[in-house]
């Protein structure tokens, strides 16, 4: 898989994130909500609700991730699907990632 | 590894977009909510210290000379409040007292009560009577004081002899609790009504009243938050009700003038079932 590029606002984009305060790694029922809701609507066995750091993206709320990943819910940033979007800054529609996304996105961390 | 592939409508995405932005919503809601509550410990650490300072400029609970004794309490409705009181013993042996209630309540309030106390420091030694303290705070503070503010007092000198004179600005009367079981027990001082201070300072403030006091006397000034404390009926205690709080309290001793305040403060507390919704100041000044 490619790795996404760096977006241009990348330092004031990081400076938000952390005055955020969400890259913390507790249960947030709130968020968890959502992405178990999510998951049942679009009938999908995996939902999760991503933050992009300058190393790693963290799942700051996550649905159906195997139990391994979900007791870090953090993946190195280079592997991560969602590093696309934030370079891009708009929605992303991937029927297959395996198939669909070719070169670009095979060997994600979501193909699980 | 999930390998259905799937399609996605344009309602779908839109959903999805709406989702989005509703958790963005939440985490911005959240970061406001933690910037107000940061704020709010800010302000809340400043009013307690500011309720430090303010309980620091209040005089001792109990201070005597040739022929006094005076007491106080001294209870803001918020953590700072615009009641101001303050006594200055004077080298002739006489006593200044100032009672004052500065309209509004909080923080500006309490800056304004903080400047008469400076005013009422440089005047109390040399003024002739409480008329001039009344007029050289007004003079001072008048031409800095904002839209609306304003604060009624009374000023009170006592001679070691007993004699005292008073003077009032817009303040409710001080009453005169007389000594064992002379009747009536108690009675509100008639002074003629003058203009609160800060409101034209260019006010002369006439002395209106001279008592000469027997030891066992005592002249309670005070505040409203005394007479408008409400009961569980809405009724106002009003000065009737304090001067009987004030004669049962008397009656009851003997009690150390500081212990006097209190009771007479604990049963203005007891009448507020729902709490006093003023700040209070209250004097005692004894002749013994």
């Amino acid at each position: 898989m490619l790795t996404a590029q760096i977006p241009a606002n990348e330092n004031e984009r990081l400076a938000e994130l952390d005055r955020l305060e969400l890259m913390i790694a507790q249960p947030d029922v709130a968020f968890d909500r959502v992405t178990a809701e999510l998951a049942h609507v679009f009938d999908v066995p995996v939902s999760m609700m991503s933050l992009i750091g300058r190393e790693t993206c963290f799942y700051k709320s996550a649905f159906g991730l195997p139990e391994e990943l979900d007791a870090t819910r953090t993946v190195p940033r280079g592997i991560s699907m969602c590093g696309h979007v934030v370079h891009s800054g708009q929605m992303m529609v991937v029927p297959a990632a395996d198939e669909v996304g070719g070169a670009v996105l095979r060997g994600n961390a979501a193909d699980i | 590894m999930d390998v259905k592939p799937r399609q996605i409508t344009p309602r779908e995405q839109g959903l999805l977009k709406m989702v989005a932005d509703g958790l963005m919503s939440e985490v911005r809601l959240r970061e406001s909510s933690r910037d107000v509550i940061h704020r709010t410990r800010i302000i809340e650490q400043d009013l307690a210290h500011a309720r430090s300072v303010q309980r620091f400029l209040l005089p001792p609970a109990a201070r005597s000379g040739p022929g006094f004794i005076v007491t106080h309490a001294y209870h803001p409705f918020d953590a700072i409040g615009g009641d101001f009181l303050d006594v200055f013993l004077r080298d002739d042996g006489s006593v200044v007292v100032l009672v004052a209630d500065v309209s509004g309540h909080g923080a500006s309030a309490a800056l304004t009560s903080a400047m008469i106390k400076t005013v009422f420091l440089r005047a109390a030694a040399s003024i002739n009577g409480p008329a001039e303290l009344l007029t050289a705070v007004n003079r001072e503070l008048a031409p800095g004081a904002g839209d609306g503010r304003f604060a009624t007092a009374v000023g009170i000198v006592m001679h070691a002899d007993g004699t005292a004179q008073l003077a009032a600005a817009g303040h409710p009367p001080p009453i005169l609790l007389r000594k064992g079981h002379q009747k009536p027990c108690s009675s509100p001082l008639t002074i003629t009504p003058q203009l609160p201070l800060l409101i034209d300072d260019g006010s002369e403030y006439m002395s209106d009243l001279t008592l000469k006091m027997s030891p066992g006397e005592r002249i309670i000034a005070y505040t409203d938050g005394a007479i408008e404390a409400i009961n569980e009926e809405g009724k106002f205690l009003e000065i009737s009700g304090l001067q009987e709080i004030l004669c049962r309290r008397a009656d009851s001793e003997p009690h150390p003038p500081e212990r006097f305040v209190r009771d007479v403060v604990h049963d203005l507390r007891q009448y507020a079932s729902r709490g006093l919704h003023d700040d209070l100041a209250l004097v005692c000044l004894q002749h013994v």
